[in-house]
């Protein structure tokens, strides 16, 4: 077998998630978080396609997963950019280190 | 069930004036004066028919027997104990049914002209009631247990009425001690109870001074003291007995009680409730006299209090005072009568419930003349009065009946009941004890008669108060008179016909005794005759040539003093204190220490919450990545040392706040306001 | 061999790719970014032998969402504008090591992770008609139910997104109502 094993996958997705992660915690603007949030759960589908292909080629789960993940995705998308829009007229900037309103 | 109806409802008795007590307290008191007063004096007309109806069915049918006509299991602490609540009919309990309901109808009426116009007239009628439901409960029950609940009702009914003038701080102060000293002496009462129901295993009073019980105690010894338990407990409950009759170190509260309206004074605290000292014992009389130790004590501070109030009145000038003293003298009396009783020879058990019976007459008569005296000079003070004989005729001559009797002048009731203490005293041998008694008969008479010369001869001291001065209203003068008869004729009965314990032989009356008795007490009235029928200055004479001792007794030895002294500087000090620091600084800084962490761990932790959407996401990652931890590789022993340090952190908090309480660095409250 | 080559070359796309949505100072320019990494997890399912899953990918997600972020980007941000506030340095540090230490570990525990041999092969694995059957069986296996829940969120997102964006012209109308 000479193509690539479950662990290229695997550690591949992991370096995608960690990206995504590092950019949800440095972007200061909104979008570019939500971008990011795309990145991690794409390398989440990826590990489900993975495990599918490799482990379970039996059961169904890990193909329908992935289709759930990119409902949800879009779900997702659409009101957080809705908001987005929403926040953007009321404070002008979308820069979450600005906002700071719910501090205790 | 005897089959006589007035015996067969007996508690009728206490519930009339129980149901007048709500009725006129809830009910009637926004209707006004007149009708509380009638429905108050309704409710203790209907008692006292019942009670003489039933003294009487029980003297003629059952003299001499013990009845339980009426009983309820009220509480059952195990299958052998058993808390009853009833009704119990001997001579003693009779006795005291018709001297309650009667004396306390009398000053029902009379308090309807004394109290007219008080703003809280018929608040008055409703506490004379519930005073009366209590004591006839007391004086009715069928059990130990019942005996102490009706016991502290009396204290508390007691208590409500020293402090019917609650806007007087002199009143507040007076029923508060009443209430604390007698509260505290009852606390033995109750230890003593619990002591019985613990070693006799039963409450009821048929069963405790049955002479098997008796036995069966005087045999258990106590496990921490060696001795038995007949003496401890019958001297713990006489503790109780000795608080409620005022006898010597527990006397201090009933001078002060004086501070209630006359009524109230002649009522409880001559009459009827002190004596409940002196019922109790009589009471529990077996158990008494089974044991010589409890018998000797019950003597010895009888005997002690009669000569000590006796020497104190002596020197008192506030009218309701001097009668105050006497009331305790009489009372040590009583004790000393039953002391001095064995159950061989118990005429003194006879002699004490004849002179409680003659005392509540003549001592209510001469607290409610006392009180018709006040109604008409308004003053306490016996130098202002003087002369009053001419302007309130009735209330001297009832007086002046009151007054030879309890000075033991043949033929008014005082002496035959006097008589017969002595006459027991020395039956049994108690001659030191006769000799003290006589001394005391001849102060009696002295003092008696001082405070009958300088109210009513003499001359007036304060004109102006001797003009305003006139009679009372009929209500008050004719109970004056009513009283006035038993007063006069009550030594005539056959008293030990009726009430006795054992076969009493026939006495009659021993001239060797009863001549000295009369001696004495004449002498005592021919000193106050010199001393105060016309003003002179011999009494001040006398008394600044002894003016240290006088001083010492005017101040009534300086007991109340001592009380004062033991309580603020060794109990307060030395006892209360330390509580007290222990509570602020231990218990209250638990308190605050509780608060103080909340504080202190909301201040610190709201810190984490910056309010900036990332911060959370980094929380929530370094949350999973511990789980990952915990989960992937090192398990339990990991989550273990996060548990420990987290609650380390937590329980360092909690220290190191609790050292700032102790040292009183922080006031977490005033924080709390200012955030 | 291809396959092993196919995929180094995916994978530096998509990393790379991901580097430039997560670091671009420009918004629109990491949404490019964005959208090279979708295409190339989309090849990443072609290889993994999951064709239906990267038509999906490239339509919905591709089609879909990376549009409607564009759309949003548009609406709210000066494209022209090039820079954008950015993290401090430290910050940026800080994190950037974190989140390689989180890889070492999540790598770490996958690699020393034995995985079992995979099951009995299936040849249509991941075809079409298994996922159109999986996903509408009500029997066990299936996701029936699954599938409308997801139907339902996507109308409750639909309405929200609605709701939410033109909050603002509702609040005016009551506004004027009022005045």
């Amino acid at each position: 077998m000479n193509g690539p094993t479950l662990e290229h996958y695997l550690v591949f997705s992991a370096l995608l998630f960690c990206i995504g992660l590092y950019g949800m915690l440095t972007r200061r603007n909104l979008i570019a978080m939500l971008m990011s949030v795309e990145l991690v759960l794409n390398a989440a589908a990826l590990n489900f396609v993975a495990f599918h292909h490799f482990l379970f080629p039996g059961d169904s789960g890990g193909a329908v997963f992935p289709i759930f993940i990119i409902a949800v995705a879009a779900a997702e998308a659409a009101v957080a950019l809705a908001i987005f829009i929403a926040l953007f007229r009321h404070q002008q900037h979308l820069d979450v280190q600005q906002s700071d309103s719910l501090k205790g | 069930m005897t089959g006589h109806w007035f015996i067969d409802h007996l508690w009728l008795v206490p519930l009339f004036p129980f149901l007048g007590f709500l009725l006129v307290g809830l009910v009637i008191r926004p209707l006004g004066d007149r009708p509380s007063s009638t429905v108050a004096i309704l409710a203790m007309v209907a008692s006292a028919v019942v009670g003489w109806g039933a003294a009487f069915q029980y003297f003629t049918h059952h003299a001499g027997e013990t009845l339980v006509p009426w009983q309820y299991e009220w509480l059952r602490f195990s299958p052998t104990l058993v808390g009853n609540m009833g009704v119990l009919v001997d001579d003693i309990s009779m006795l005291l049914v018709l001297v309650v309901t009667t004396i306390s109808l009398l000053i029902h009426v009379y308090s309807q002209g004394y109290m007219r116009g008080d703003p809280g007239y018929p608040r008055f009628f409703s506490f004379l009631n519930l005073f009366t439901f209590s004591m006839l409960g007391l004086v009715l029950a069928c059990s130990v247990l019942q005996m102490f609940i009706f016991w502290e009702l009396v204290g508390v009914s007691s208590f409500l009425l020293i402090g019917f003038y609650w806007a007087k701080p002199s009143a507040v102060s007076a029923c508060k001690k009443a209430f604390i000293v007698t509260r505290f002496a009852d606390l033995g009462f109750l230890i003593g109870l619990l002591m019985l129901s613990y070693y006799a295993k039963g409450l009821d009073f048929t069963f405790l001074t049955s002479p098997e019980t008796v036995a069966k105690l005087a045999q258990t010894t106590l496990p921490f003291l060696g001795v038995s338990a007949l003496p401890l407990s019958a001297i713990l409950i006489f503790c109780g007995a000795a608080g409620k009759s005022a006898m010597f170190p527990l006397h201090i509260w009933l001078p002060d009680a004086m501070e209630g309206p006359t009524p109230v004074s002649a009522l409880i605290h001559a009459a009827t409730m002190v004596v409940a000292g002196v019922y109790l014992v009589a009471r529990m009389f077996p158990m008494f006299a089974a044991s010589e130790p409890a018998i000797l004590t019950v003597m010895s501070i009888g005997a002690f209090t009669a000569l000590f109030a006796a020497v104190i009145a002596v020197t008192q000038f506030d009218i309701k005072r001097v009668l105050a003293y006497s009331t305790l003298s009489q009372l040590g009396y009583m004790m000393l009568a039953l002391g001095v009783a064995t159950l061989d020879k118990p005429l003194g058990f006879t002699a004490s419930m004849f002179h409680l019976t003659t005392h509540a007459c003549f001592k209510a008569l001469l607290f409610l003349g006392a009180g018709s005296v006040i109604h008409a000079v308004h003053t306490n003070d016996m130098r202002e009065m003087g002369g009053l004989r001419r302007k309130l005729p009735i209330t001297h001559a009832t007086f002046l009946i009151a007054c030879l009797a309890i000075a033991g002048v043949p033929p008014f009731s005082g002496f035959f009941s006097k008589d017969e203490i002595l006459a027991a005293a020395v039956e049994n041998g108690h001659y030191f004890v006769f000799a003290l008694a006589l001394g005391v008969a001849g102060l009696t008479a002295f003092y008696m008669f001082r405070l009958y010369f300088m109210t009513f001869w003499s001359e007036p001291q304060d004109h102006e108060k001797y003009h305003h001065a006139h009679e009372s209203p009929w209500s008050m003068t004719s109970v004056l008179i009513v009283l006035a008869v038993p007063t006069a004729l009550l030594g005539l009965v056959p008293f030990g016909h009726f009430v006795h314990r054992g076969e009493l032989e026939h006495h009659g009356i021993n001239w060797l005794i009863a001549g000295p008795a009369i001696l004495v007490g004449l002498a005592g009235i021919a000193v106050a005759f010199m001393l105060y029928f016309r003003p002179n200055g011999l009494p001040d004479r006398i008394a600044f040539a002894f003016s240290g001792i006088y001083r010492v007794i005017r101040d009534k030895f300086y007991i109340d003093e001592l009380y004062l002294f033991v309580t603020h500087h060794v109990i307060f000090r030395y006892v209360s204190a330390p509580f007290n620091w222990f509570d602020r600084h231990c218990v209250d800084g638990l308190m605050d220490l509780t608060a103080q962490s909340a504080l202190l761990s909301g201040r610190s932790l709201r810190r984490t919450v910056t309010g900036h959407l990332q911060t959370y996401l980094l929380w929530a990652w370094l949350g999973s990545a511990v789980l990952a931890l915990v989960v992937w590789q090192m398990q339990a022993a990991l989550g273990w040392a996060l548990t420990f340090v987290g609650l380390g952190i937590i329980a360092g908090i909690f220290a190191w706040q609790w050292v700032l309480q102790l040292l009183n660095r922080s006031e977490p409250l005033k924080r709390i306001e200012k955030d | 061999m291809p396959f092993k080559f196919f995929f180094y070359l995916i994978a530096l796309f998509v990393l790379y790719s991901a580097y430039f949505v997560v670091t671009a100072r420009n918004l629109f320019r990491s949404a490019m970014g964005l959208l090279a990494v979708l295409i190339g997890i989309a090849g990443m399912y072609l290889l993994l032998n999951a064709q239906f899953l990267s038509a999906v990918q490239v339509v919905v997600y591709i089609g879909g969402i990376v549009v409607l972020m564009v759309f949003a980007i548009l609406l709210i941000a000066d494209v022209t504008q090039k820079v954008f506030e950015q993290s401090p340095r430290w910050r940026q540090g800080l994190i950037g090591a974190a989140s390689l230490l989180w890889f070492s570990l999540l790598a770490g525990s996958m690699l020393s992770y034995r995985f079992g041999a995979a099951a009995a092969a299936v040849d249509k694995s991941g075809s079409i008609r298994e996922i159109g059957r999986a996903l509408l069986s009500p029997a066990a296996g299936g996701y029936a139910l699954p599938f409308e829940v997801i139907s339902l969120l996507l109308i409750a997102a639909l309405v929200g997104a609605v709701t939410v964006a033109r909050a603002d012209a509702y609040n005016d109308e009551r506004k004027e109502g009022k005045a």
